[in-house]
C-alpha cells in the first residue's frame, strides 16, 4: 500500500468532514437541507454538477473502456455531452422555474400532485437506489485495491461518510464535498494527461501511433465497431445513457440550488465544459495512454489479467508517468471521486422519501419543515444501513447490470415524465401514471429476460429478450402509453384550466 | 405543445443530437463510415470532438444572449 494513498485518502477524509462541519452550522429550515437554500451560484453549481455527474465509472471506467475496446467508448462520453446540451437548451430554466426541492415538484406543478409524487418518488428511489448499490459495491473493491482495506469494512466507512455528509450537513455539505471532488479530478486528470504526453515530447500523433501498435486491433482507438453492437443495441445504449442521465433524481436536484433560472443554466454550461475537457483527456490522452504504457506490460499484469482489474489502468499509468506519489495521489481522486457521487445519491433517496413520499403523499403538505427534515436524516441513516449489508451481500458479484437498469429505469420514467409535463399541455395524469408504470414494469421485466441477468445471474442457457441494453424498448412503451392515454382519454381539470392561463 | 424554446436552441439541440445519432448508428457492427478521412482526421474523430465542444460553445453563446 502506498503511504502517499494513506496521507491523500486521510486528507480527504479530514477535508469533506470539515465541510460538513461548517455546513450543519448553516442549515436550518428545509430549503438549506434540501436545495442550500438555493444561494449556490451558478459557477459553484456547475462544478458541484461536474462532481456529482463524474463518477468512479467516468474516471476509471470509460478509460478502461477505451483501453479495452477503443474507440466505441466514446458512445458513453457523447451520451453525456447530449445529455447537457438538452439540459442547457430545454430544461434548466423550466425546472428552476417550476420546481422547489426535487424533479416531482414539477411534476406536481403540472398534473395532479398526490399520485404523481408517489410515482415519481417510485421511480426516483428504484434509480436513485439501484444506482447507488453499484457505486457502494464498487467503491468496496476499489477501496480494497487502492488502499488494502478490507472489503466489508470498506463498505462501512464509504456507506459511513455519506451518511454523515448527508444527515448532518445536506445538500450544503453535498454540494461542497462535489465541488472539492470536482476541483480534485480536473487538476488530476490534468497532470495526468500532461505527464503522459510528457513522455511523448508532447506530441500526441506519436502517443497515438506507439497506442496503435499496442492494441490487439491496430485502427480501434479512431474506427468503431469495438463493442460489436447491432444498429438496434447501440442505439438502445446510447439513448439509454442520454435520457437516463437527463432522468437522474440526483443531477435534476442539483438545479434547484442556484437562486435563478440564468444561474441553472449557466450551471449547466459549466458542468458540461467541465465533463467535456475530463472527457476529451480520457479519450485522446489518458486512454491511449494506458494503451500505450500499461497493455502487455507484464509489470500490470497478474494471472487473472490487469492487475486488480481493467477498472485500474488510469491508476497504472498514474503510476507509470508520476511514480508512486503520484499514484497515491489518483487513487486519492478516485476515493473523493465516489465519496462525491455516493452523498448525492443519498440525497436523492432522502428527497424523495421525506418530502415527496412523507409530505407530499402521507401528509398531503401538512407536514412540518422540522418533521420532513428529520424524515430525511432518518431516511439518510436508513439508506445508509441498507446499504452496508446490500454490498456485503453482494461481494464480488457482478452487479454493472444494475447501472443500465438504473439509468433506463429514469430514462423510461423520470424523462418522459419531466418533458412531457413541462412542454405538452395535452399530457394527463391518468396518462402519465400509465405510462411511468409502464415503463418501469418493461424496463425491469427486460433486464430480467436480458443476458446480463437471465444467463448469467440466473444460469439459464439463452435469453429470452436478446439484447444487454432494454432502455430503447422502455422508452418506446412508456411514451406509447403516455401520448395515446393523453389522446384518446378526458382531459385533466388541472390541465384545462393551465391551458385557459 | 408549448413552443417558448428560441430558434437557436431548437438547432443547437438537434445538431448535438444529430451529431451523437451519427456515431451511434455509425458505431453499429459492419458500418464505416464514419472512417472516412475528412482533413487530417477521419470522421470518427471529428464527431467525438463535435460532440465535446459543441454544447459547450453553443451553450456559452446561448448563455450571452440570455443575460
Amino acid at each position: 500500500m502506498s503511504v502517499t494513498a494513506v496521507v491523500c485518502f486521510a486528507i480527504v477524509i479530514g477535508i469533506t468532514l470539515v465541510i460538513t462541519a461548517i455546513a450543519a452550522r448553516r442549515t436550518r429550515s428545509a430549503a438549506d437541507f434540501y436545495v442550500a437554500g438555493g444561494r449556490i451560484s451558478g459557477t459553484q453549481n456547475g462544478l458541484a454538477i461536474a462532481g456529482d455527474f463524474m463518477s468512479a465509472a467516468t474516471l476509471l471506467g470509460t478509460t478502461a473502456l477505451v483501453f479495452s475496446v477503443g474507440y466505441d467508448a466514446a458512445i458513453y462520453l457523447g451520451a453525456s455531452m447530449v445529455a447537457f446540451a438538452i439540459f442547457i437548451f430545454f430544461l434548466t430554466d423550466k425546472l428552476r422555474a417550476l420546481g422547489r426541492f426535487t424533479f416531482t415538484d414539477v411534476l406536481a406543478a403540472r398534473l395532479d400532485p398526490v399520485p404523481i409524487r408517489a410515482l415519481a418518488a417510485v421511480t426516483a428511489l428504484v434509480s436513485a437506489l439501484m444506482y447507488l448499490m453499484v457505486q457502494v459495491v464498487g467503491a468496496g473493491a476499489l477501496i480494497q485495491v487502492l488502499f488494502d482495506i478490507d472489503y466489508a469494512y470498506a463498505v462501512v466507512l464509504v456507506s459511513l461518510l455519506m451518511v454523515i455528509y448527508v444527515a448532518v450537513g445536506g445538500m450544503l455539505a453535498t454540494t461542497w464535498v462535489q465541488i472539492t471532488k470536482a476541483i480534485l479530478l480536473l487538476v488530476g486528470i490534468s497532470v495526468l494527461a500532461f505527464l503522459t504526453l510528457a513522455e511523448f515530447d508532447f506530441d500526441i500523433a506519436a502517443l497515438a501511433q506507439v497506442a496503435a501498435e499496442r492494441h490487439s486491433r491496430p485502427d480501434a482507438l479512431i474506427a468503431p465497431g469495438g463493442l460489436g453492437l447491432s444498429t438496434l443495441a447501440s442505439l438502445s445504449l446510447g439513448l439509454g445513457l442520454a435520457f437516463g442521465l437527463l432522468g437522474s433524481p440526483h443531477l435534476l436536484m442539483r438545479f434547484f440550488t442556484v437562486p435563478d433560472a440564468y444561474q441553472a443554466r449557466k450551471s449547466a454550461v459549466v458542468a458540461g465544459a467541465c465533463v467535456a475537457y475530463v472527457g476529451l483527456l480520457i479519450f485522446f490522452v489518458v486512454g491511449w495512454g494506458t494503451v500505450a504504457f500499461v497493455k502487455g506490460d507484464p509489470a500490470y499484469y497478474d494471472g487473472a489479467g490487469v492487475a486488480g482489474g481493467e477498472n485500474m489502468v488510469a491508476v497504472h499509468l498514474a503510476r507509470h508517468v508520476g511514480g508512486d506519489v503520484f499514484f497515491g495521489i489518483m487513487s486519492a481522486v478516485a476515493f473523493a471521486t465516489i465519496l462525491a457521487v455516493v452523498a448525492g445519491l443519498t440525497l436523492a433517496c432522502a428527497s424523495a422519501v421525506s418530502h415527496d413520499l412523507y409530505a407530499g403523499v402521507f401528509k398531503r403538505g401538512a407536514a412540518s419543515e422540522a418533521q420532513e427534515v428529520r424524515v430525511s436524516r432518518l431516511t439518510t441513516v436508513g439508506v445508509g444501513v441498507v446499504m452496508i449489508f446490500l454490498g456485503w451481500a453482494f461481494e464480488g458479484q457482478n452487479v454493472a447490470y444494475l447501472v443500465s437498469l438504473a439509468l433506463a429505469v429514469a430514462a423510461s420514467t423520470n424523462f418522459p415524465l419531466l418533458v412531457l409535463a413541462i412542454y405538452w399541455d395535452r399530457f394527463t395524469t391518468r396518462a402519465a401514471i400509465l405510462g411511468g408504470i409502464a415503463g418501469l414494469v418493461t424496463t425491469i421485466t427486460l433486464t430480467i429476460l436480458s443476458p446480463a441477468v437471465w444467463v448469467s445471474v440466473l444460469g439459464n442457457d439463452d435469453a429470452v429478450f436478446p439484447s444487454p441494453y432494454p432502455a430503447l424498448y422502455s422508452m418506446l412503451a412508456a411514451i406509447t402509453v403516455m401520448v395515446l392515454v393523453s389522446l384518446l382519454g378526458p382531459r385533466d381539470a388541472r390541465a384545462a384550466t393551465r391551458a385557459d392561463d | 405543445m408549448t413552443t417558448d424554446v428560441p430558434r437557436f436552441a431548437w438547432l443547437s439541440a438537434l445538431s448535438m443530437f444529430a451529431l451523437f445519432l451519427l456515431l451511434l448508428f455509425g458505431a453499429a457492427e459492419g458500418r464505416s463510415f464514419l472512417q472516412v478521412q475528412l482533413g487530417p482526421l477521419p470522421l470518427s474523430l471529428w464527431v467525438v470532438l463535435g460532440l465535446h465542444i459543441g454544447p459547450v460553445v453553443l451553450g456559452a453563446l446561448y448563455l450571452r444572449r440570455d443575460r
